[in-house]
């Protein structure tokens, strides 16, 4: 009742403010007046009476001031008056107002964006039951498992309550539904628990079942190809769709809405039986092809998750006569698959680190514009607190023109936000294939800005407000002497943001210059063939026509054949897997030279290659002899060796002639060394190259299903793509398409996160130089307007100008002295955090440290010397009269 | 005349309430009357007694109502409001509990 009513006068207060404003004026008019007549009736004049009844009053204005104070409703008066001055006065100082601003915005748009990335990979949980409880258990370094291994999980743990096995990743195909296409689509064979043990239940129809597994033929689709293909038809059970232009599929459910799987980045559309993928598969205990994930019981910790994990995983090596000991690996699974998470997450946070530094500088900057702003108002706060302002009052307001600052910049920030995470994802795409995050501006990245807003708003907003309004009026008024002191004291927090500011540039540019090295040297680094123009062409055979696997391989190399003869083509092969394709085939190798101890490392990395391999990589052959036609099914096996292998085997870089077996069988045929090349890297550039077997196509035919070819072109080799595929097709006209890319851009896509963070930094310690660049020069500049009487008096003793400009470059370079000094050693100490993302480059390198040192200090002269200059040009005259 | 002095903190608002109690009035008689009714001790400044009007009518005690004055002109007067006579007879009890234990401590010290 009674709040009601009190509500109902702030309201009307606030709404008929002038009408109130009126009312007070006459009430303590009124009261004025009858002062006034009682000193009349007193015996004084009526003038006189006037005059001390104003006395006697006191202030009228600071009286009113407190009235309104007690009304309440000046919070909001006041705030709307603030607002619309801030909004008047930053519209009088565009240049200020944009550097401001704009810097704002790229602080807190990056930082947004980078938030949203690590929030998509990161920490957004999977929308299931109990996400907490899911965990991926995986071979050590987070390796896929084989079917027969889930099933011996599945049926030996004491620890989970469910566990579901889905492909890897996820594949492509085309769908068409009654015979038109519906576009392409991304599936995954999943196990028959899959929906049971993540708790989704579809919106419609059922979900896969154990029951189904061997029918194979059943399906459930995700909300949004419902919605796409099928128009959210309700009748959708039952349908028939053709994927990948070979099987047809039941739908007999819908998933929910938001729900697309566990893959982080990578939505599926379609869910299919495990039993997509061919029995042997599925048979073979080391087709390393899935991944695991398992709902612990409730109440089990995930030590004992590990405990048991690691028993099952001893048991299933002896009982499987493991060449190494199963090692298994048990991580949280609640924000889904590990695979973006375990390769992005350190990169990630590292720049987040980075924009949070940018952002620094950047509110750092704005702070420094506000500080020498308030040196220049501060004759304006002094007259509004002599005339009975409060000082809580004046605060209010500077922090109300801070958060229109603040506020601007957000809300610019929040709309390069996007754009900038959708740049990020374009190079975790190139790293990962496509990846769909989505970006929506939820409510969790408006929080995280809002939030991030407030606090730059907190940090620079409060110590100018401070300033500006500390209550030091007779000095204000009284000028000269006093006021240069004051204004040494009043300029100190400004040096020391500029020194802050330095240092955490300086941290910024090492951290840059450091990641680009480290991109330098990999792009530098010897891969042992050359990448550069050489197309990769994948072909199949049609399954339909029957061939013997001889005749697959010479299919394949008459396509070579026939490439060859295209004009421009310097060279062709093919090979089981591309170099940094991904797929590794790896057998222990037994030899009369070579006595391994026990648990010594036997394994060598094979690849069954046609004749012109080496050539066509740019592979040198240190000794020995390439494959020829000589190598077919009727001679003796040979095989070629890389260096390592050599050396490891065979005990010497000369290796020719050399004897060995594969495998472990005694009984496995014995193959002789006729040839040694140099090392190639295999799978990454950064680990050392593998040890290597080579073995010629038609002698080991089994692993060239389709074949992948490669073509040295003279030119971009994109551009020949159609020109050689056309070709191909009309050697043989039953070759399937199975796709294409450059042997660049598999070597490239291994070290998109070493690009990404070099450019990214680097971008980001540039933008960083330019805001200490501006900083620094808006504080010179801000010196010496302070001092140019004291310049004009150094002038007019005689001081040369030279000696001005030193004297004033020399005061700004302490300046970034200390905050170079300060930076290199966050610099050094942050460095250490970062070795595992560096290659080829020591966290301490003296070259970064020393080059970020020197363009700072470069740039930090430069951006005094301008001011400088302009103050040795005074006129002495001129400026000691204006004083 | 000594000057008349300073009112305790804290007991304005008592004293404003307790005048308002008798009757309606306006700012210039209340402060007219406490001086008067206190034998020309207590006297209230201006620049308290509007402040205090203001923060006692926003908090319900006391409403304000525009009314022909006895000095001729309209003029803003105060009235007590039932919330305000709960509150005069709390600060009443709070007043004389600190005056009796003050007088006490005088007496025995």
């Amino acid at each position: 009742m009674r709040l009601a009513r009190v509500a109902v006068l702030r309201v009307r207060s606030l709404l008929r403010s002038s009408r109130a404003e009126a009312e007070m004026r006459q009430e303590l008019g009124l009261h004025i007046e009858q002062l006034t007549r009682e000193y009349i009736a007193a015996g004084m004049s009526e003038s006189d009476a006037r005059h001390a009844a104003r006395l006697e009053f006191g202030s009228l204005e600071a009286i009113k001031e407190q009235c309104r104070d007690m009304r309440r409703v000046t919070v909001v008066q006041d705030l709307l008056k603030d607002l619309a001055y801030a909004c008047r006065l930053f519209t009088k100082s565009p240049g200020f107002t944009l550097t401001a601003v704009v810097s704002l915005a790229l602080g807190i748009g990056a930082t947004t964006a980078i938030f949203s990335l690590i929030d998509a990979v990161l920490l957004r949980r999977l929308p299931v039951q109990e996400p907490r409880q899911l965990v991926e258990v995986s071979r050590a370094g987070g390796r896929t498992l084989s079917y027969p291994m889930y099933e011996a999980i599945r049926d030996r743990n004491e620890v989970f309550s469910g566990i579901l096995l889905t492909s890897s990743g996820r594949f492509d195909g085309s769908l068409s539904v009654g015979g038109t296409s519906a576009g392409d689509v991304h599936f995954s064979p999943v196990t028959g628990d899959y929906f049971a043990v993540l708790g989704v239940s579809p919106v419609l129809g059922r979900a896969l079942s154990e029951a189904d597994l061997p029918a194979s033929n059943v399906a459930v689709i995700s909300y949004q190809l419902w919605q796409r293909a099928f128009a959210g038809d309700p009748g959708v059970l039952g349908k028939t769709m053709r994927m990948g232009g070979r099987r047809d599929y039941t739908v007999v459910g819908v998933a929910p809405a938001g729900f697309t799987g566990v893959l982080t980045g990578h939505p599926i559309d379609v869910w299919v039986p495990i039993t997509w993928f061919e029995q042997p598969s599925l048979r073979n205990k080391v087709a390393m092809m899935f991944r695991i994930i398992a709902r612990r019981k409730p109440g089990v910790s995930a030590d004992q998750v590990r405990a048991n994990m690691t028993l099952v995983a001893r048991q299933l090596s002896v009982e499987w006569r493991f060449e190494r000991p199963l090692q298994v690996e048990i991580a949280d699974a609640s924000s889904g698959l590990t695979l973006l998470r375990r390769q992005f997450s350190l990169p990630l946070w590292v720049l987040m680190t980075v924009v949070a530094l940018l952002l620094l500088i950047a509110t750092v900057n704005v702070a420094n514009l506000l500080l020498a702003r308030a040196g220049a108002r501060h004759r304006e706060m002094a007259v509004r607190l002599s005339l009975g302002a409060s000082r809580w009052r004046l605060i209010r307001q500077l922090f109300t023109e801070s958060i229109v600052l603040g506020g601007a910049g957000g809300a610019l920030g929040l709309l390069l936000a996007p754009v900038a995470a959708a740049s990020l994802v374009r190079f975790l795409s190139s790293a990962m294939g496509p990846v769909d995050l989505s970006f929506d501006l939820d409510g969790r990245i408006l929080a995280f800005t809002l939030a991030i807003s407030l606090i730059v708003v907190g940090l620079f907003g409060l110590a100018p407000a401070l300033a500006a309004t500390r209550p030091d009026l007779t000095a204000m008024f009284k000028g000269s002497p006093s006021a240069t002191a004051r204004g040494e004291r009043r300029a100190r927090p400004g040096k020391l943001l500029v020194v802050a500011q330095v240092a955490i540039s300086c941290v910024l540019l090492a951290g840059a210059i450091l990641f680009a090295r480290s991109l330098r040297t990999l792009t530098h680094v010897d891969a042992g063939f050359r990448a550069e123009n050489v197309l990769l062409l994948g072909v199949g055979l049609d399954p339909g026509k029957s061939r013997s696997e001889g005749e697959r391989v010479r299919t394949y190399e008459r396509v070579l054949e026939r490439l060859a003869t295209v004009p421009g083509v310097q060279s062709t092969a093919f090979s089981s897997e591309w170099l940094f394709g991904g797929g590794t085939w790896t057998e222990p190798v037994s030899a009369p030279t070579f006595t391994p101890q026990p648990g010594q490392d036997r394994e060598a990395v094979l690849l069954v290659i046609s004749p012109r391999f080496f050539e066509t990589m740019g592979t040198r052959i240190l000794r020995g002899r390439a494959f020829d036609a000589r190598d077919d099914e009727r001679a003796a096996r040979v095989a070629i060796v890389n260096e390592a292998t050599a050396h490891y085997y065979f005990g010497g870089t000369d290796a020719v002639g050399r004897i060995f077996q594969l495998g472990d069988r005694t009984s496995a045929p014995q193959m002789r060394v006729v040839g040694v090349v140099q090392d190639a890297k295999y799978r990454s550039l950064k680990d050392p190259a593998p040890r290597m077997i080579y073995l010629p196509a038609l002698q080991e035919p089994g692993p060239i299903g389709g074949a992948n070819l490669a073509i040295r072109t003279p030119g971009d080799p994109e551009n020949m793509a159609d020109l050689l595929w056309k070709e191909a097709r009309n050697e043989v006209a039953d070759l399937r398409w199975r796709g294409v890319t450059t042997q660049a851009r598999l070597v490239d896509g291994t070290i998109a996160q070493d690009r990404m963070l070099a450019q990214l930094s680097g971008a980001i310690g540039l933008t960083a130089m330019v805001l200490v660049c501006l900083g620094l020069y808006g504080l010179t500049a801000y010196e010496v307007s302070r001092r140019t009487a004291e310049i004009g008096i150094r002038l007019a003793l005689g001081a040369r100008r030279t000696d001005v400009v030193r004297l004033i470059v020399g005061r700004s370079m302490i300046l970034v002295t200390s905050g170079v000094l300060v930076g290199l050693g966050g610099a050094a100490a942050l460095a250490r955090l970062v070795e595992s993302l560096l290659f080829g480059v020591r966290s301490s390198d003296a070259v970064t440290l020393v080059a970020s040192a020197a363009m700072l200090l470069t740039i930090g002269a430069a951006a005094a010397y301008w001011p400088a200059r302009r103050a040795a040009q005074l006129n002495p005259i001129a400026t000691l009269r204006a004083e | 005349m000594p000057k008349p002095s300073d009112l305790l903190q804290g007991t304005l608002d008592l004293l404003i309430l307790k005048l308002l109690a008798r009757e309606p009035a306006h700012g210039w008689s209340i402060s007219k009357q406490i001086q008067l009714l206190s034998g020309d001790v207590l006297s209230v400044g201006q620049g308290s007694l509007y402040p205090a009007l203001y923060r006692l009518e926003h908090q319900g005690w006391i409403s304000a109502e525009w009314k022909d004055s006895d000095v001729g002109r309209s003029a803003k007067f105060y009235a007590l409001t039932r919330q305000g006579r709960k509150q005069l007879d709390r600060e009443l009890k709070t007043w004389q509990r600190l005056s009796s234990a003050v007088q006490l401590l005088l007496d025995n010290a």
